[in-house]
């Protein structure tokens, strides 16, 4: 398994140093995302899902530190690579990023096919020396290539679309823009932080199709950020659960959306609206990463705790196959 | 059954369409297009639908914060627009409005406090004392600690700034409180704690909720009637177990297959594609024709109007077309 994994995430843990003390934001996370596959990461809001975003990124935010852990991408440890080496092969080349809101990723004074040329400009296209100087007949084979790419998110005529500015299209359309561009430096990886929370269902459904179909065509893996279990019925391979910068499940998301081990998740999947008939909802927040509870960090909105859970932090068991979970009561009750 | 506590009656409001000597002439919007529907002492309306359908612009007018161009509001069977400034202040004050962001709805500078006796003050209650006990009145409803009268909005997570929010309009005692995407921004946990307060709050004030949003599984959940909006027209009106039990109207469908749902479900793969189009370039007759599945030659002569198909439940849609809709939605899919 490990052989075919592409990226690689072990016991990562990172902190950030502020006014208020130490937060511990990401505690001994664990996943793996293999060659085209989509992977959920899923949780709360404050849960730590964007900084995982980040830190793959190489956009460590102001203070952050990296406690312990590897990220292994295509087999090198990208926290062992100094940040010019990340900026230049990894970020926007191997490793695609689609934000969270369509609204604020273009300068809304430059046409879009200026801005997408930008963008490859700056990373080439995976089959040009890296030092590829921008001549008219490079920028030609750009701009034919978005074309092309703007023709596989389905977007009305491409070549007239370059031509356009931002405000001309609408959210839906700019995330597919969004789409294209990152497509087109051909990424092995794409992260999507939310990427259809500011859409309308309607366009949240084509967008997920579209992202669906293109990681098949193009063989690229997938890690969807959400908390909508919904999404990850409809697209999701394998889902990784994530509470107070813990990983408290991971597997497939068919086994965790059926079978869910962690009260977390079980509670989180209660509050799909295809399930609870009364609105329960999980009370209380997100703990705070300063001084985070002892022992299991989601004991004190857990409704099956006992004070074993206050001492002893849980660490991922598997339960069967690729479904594991991090839980004392699971682990008594097995 | 009693006289309906709101009437709505051939609303339409166009925007534009006139050009100043100076100004260049902008092009005409038609943001309402003849709207009509009842709504009853007690009970909670869902109107949904895609941005852009009018959504927010049925909300202005029935706030009579946008003056309409035709039809008419009626509270009680007293005209909402029109009125001298002070009546429509009173009249404001039993139609009240919670904002999608709460967060931008509240000045950052001030305590949560002094926003609420603010509220109060302008509409004319001037009795401190008695603007004291409200607020520690509506803060225990909306189950806050009575110390967040100190806190700044910033203080506040997106869950607590919505219990502000309704906090805020509570303290007024409407009658109907207009809720524009009461759980946009939210996490699904969060949410639904937010939901069930809003129907709590609901049954001890007996309240009338007009719920705005785009997510069909909340106004499933929360609403007795729904209309469903497209492009300034209400193509479905009925009762919620009416219109998701058997959806009618194509575009409705289409909706409710759109939603995520947690058993993966490859038969109702992308009902409608596309956006909707431009609101200055409506098609003729039928709006929705131009992304229809089902749209025959007949949809562009005329423009359908809202007709009962069962006792609570009406649509708008021709019926040659609803024969072709009975089957399950499915069968839309496969054409």
């Amino acid at each position: 398994m490990t052989d075919t994994a592409l990226l690689e995430v072990r016991d990562l843990s990172l902190s950030v140093k502020t006014d208020a003390g130490v937060a511990r934001i990401l505690d001994h996370i664990d996943f793996s995302i293999r060659r085209g596959e989509i992977v959920g990461l899923v949780g709360e809001s404050g849960c730590g899902k964007s900084t995982v975003v980040r830190v793959l990124l190489g956009l460590l935010p102001k203070g952050a530190q990296i406690d312990s852990g590897r990220i292994l991408f295509k087999g090198v440890d990208l926290l062992t690579l100094r940040p010019k080496d990340v900026a230049r092969r990894i970020r926007g080349r191997s490793i695609g990023f689609i934000p969270q809101d369509p609204y604020q990723s273009f300068n809304p004074t430059f046409t879009v096919g200026k801005q997408m040329l930008e963008v490859l400009r700056w990373s080439g296209l995976p089959d040009e020396a890296p030092d590829t100087r921008w001549t008219r007949a490079v920028q030609a084979r750009h701009r034919a290539k978005l074309i092309e790419m703007l023709e596989a998110v389905n977007i009305a005529d491409p070549a007239g679309a370059l031509e356009r500015y931002p405000h001309q299209f609408s959210g839906g359309q700019r995330q597919r823009i969004l789409i294209a561009t990152v497509l087109a430096c051909q990424p092995d990886l794409l992260l999507a932080d939310e990427p259809t929370t500011a859409l309308d269902v309607t366009t949240q459904m084509q967008i997920l199709h579209l992202l669906r179909d293109l990681a098949l065509d193009f063989g690229v893996a997938v890690m969807m950020v959400t908390h909508d279990f919904g999404v990850v019925a409809q697209l999701c391979d394998r889902v990784s659960v994530m509470y107070a910068g813990q990983t408290v499940e991971t597997g497939t998301a068919h086994a965790v959306i059926h079978q869910p081990a962690h009260p977390y998740t079980e509670r989180l999947i209660a509050c799909h609206p295809d399930l609870s008939e009364t609105i329960v909802g999980i009370p209380g927040q997100v703990s705070s990463p300063i001084n985070p509870p002892m022992g299991c960090r989601f004991h004190p909105r857990c409704l099956i705790a006992t004070d074993a859970c206050a001492d002893q932090r849980p660490v991922l068991r598997t339960l069967e196959g690729a479904h594991r979970v991090a839980c004392l009561m699971r682990e008594a009750a097995s | 059954m009693t006289a309906p506590l709101l009437q709505v009656r051939n609303l339409a409001k166009t925007f534009g369409g006139t050009g100043g000597f100076f100004s260049r002439a902008q092009p005409l919007v038609s943001a309402i297009d003849n709207v009509s529907f009842d709504l009853h002492d007690g009970e909670v309306l869902g109107i949904v639908g895609e941005s852009g359908c009018g959504k927010s612009t049925l909300a202005k007018l029935l706030l009579g914060l946008l003056r309409e161009n035709d039809g008419s509001i009626t509270l009680d069977g007293r005209q909402v627009s029109g009125l001298p400034p002070r009546e429509a202040r009173r009249l404001r004050s039993d139609v009240q409005y919670v904002h999608q962001d709460p967060g931008a709805a509240l000045d950052p500078w001030w305590r949560v406090g002094n926003t609420l006796h603010e509220t109060m003050r302008i509409h004319g209650i001037s009795d401190a004392k008695e603007r004291e006990t409200r607020i520690s009145e509506v803060l225990e409803a909306v189950g806050l600690s009575g110390d967040f009268v100190n806190r700044y909005p910033h203080e506040l997570s997106g869950g607590q700034q919505r219990r502000i929010g309704l906090a805020r309009t509570l303290a007024l005692r409407p009658r109907i409180i207009l809720l524009d995407e009461p759980t946009s921004g939210l996490d699904l946990s969060v949410q639904a704690t937010v939901l069930r307060l809003m129907n709590d709050l609901r049954e001890r004030y007996k309240l009338t909720y007009i719920l705005i949003s785009h997510d069909l599984s909340v106004v499933h959940r929360m609403c007795d009637r729904i209309a469903v909006m497209y492009l300034g027209r209400i193509v479905e009106l009925g009762e919620t177990e009416a219109v998701f039990g058997s959806p009618a109207h194509p575009y409705t469908k289409a909706l409710i297959g759109s939603a995520p749902k947690l058993v993966r479900d490859d038969t109702s793969v992308e009902l409608i594609q596309g956006d909707p189009p431009d609101a200055t370039n409506i098609p003729s007759g039928c709006a929705f024709r131009s992304r229809c599945p089902l749209a025959i030659d007949s949809c562009a002569a005329t423009k359908p109007e809202l007709e009962e198909i069962s006792a609570s439940h009406r649509i708008a849609c021709p019926p040659e077309l609803r024969r072709l809709t009975n089957g399950p939605a499915a069968s839309v899919s496969s054409l």
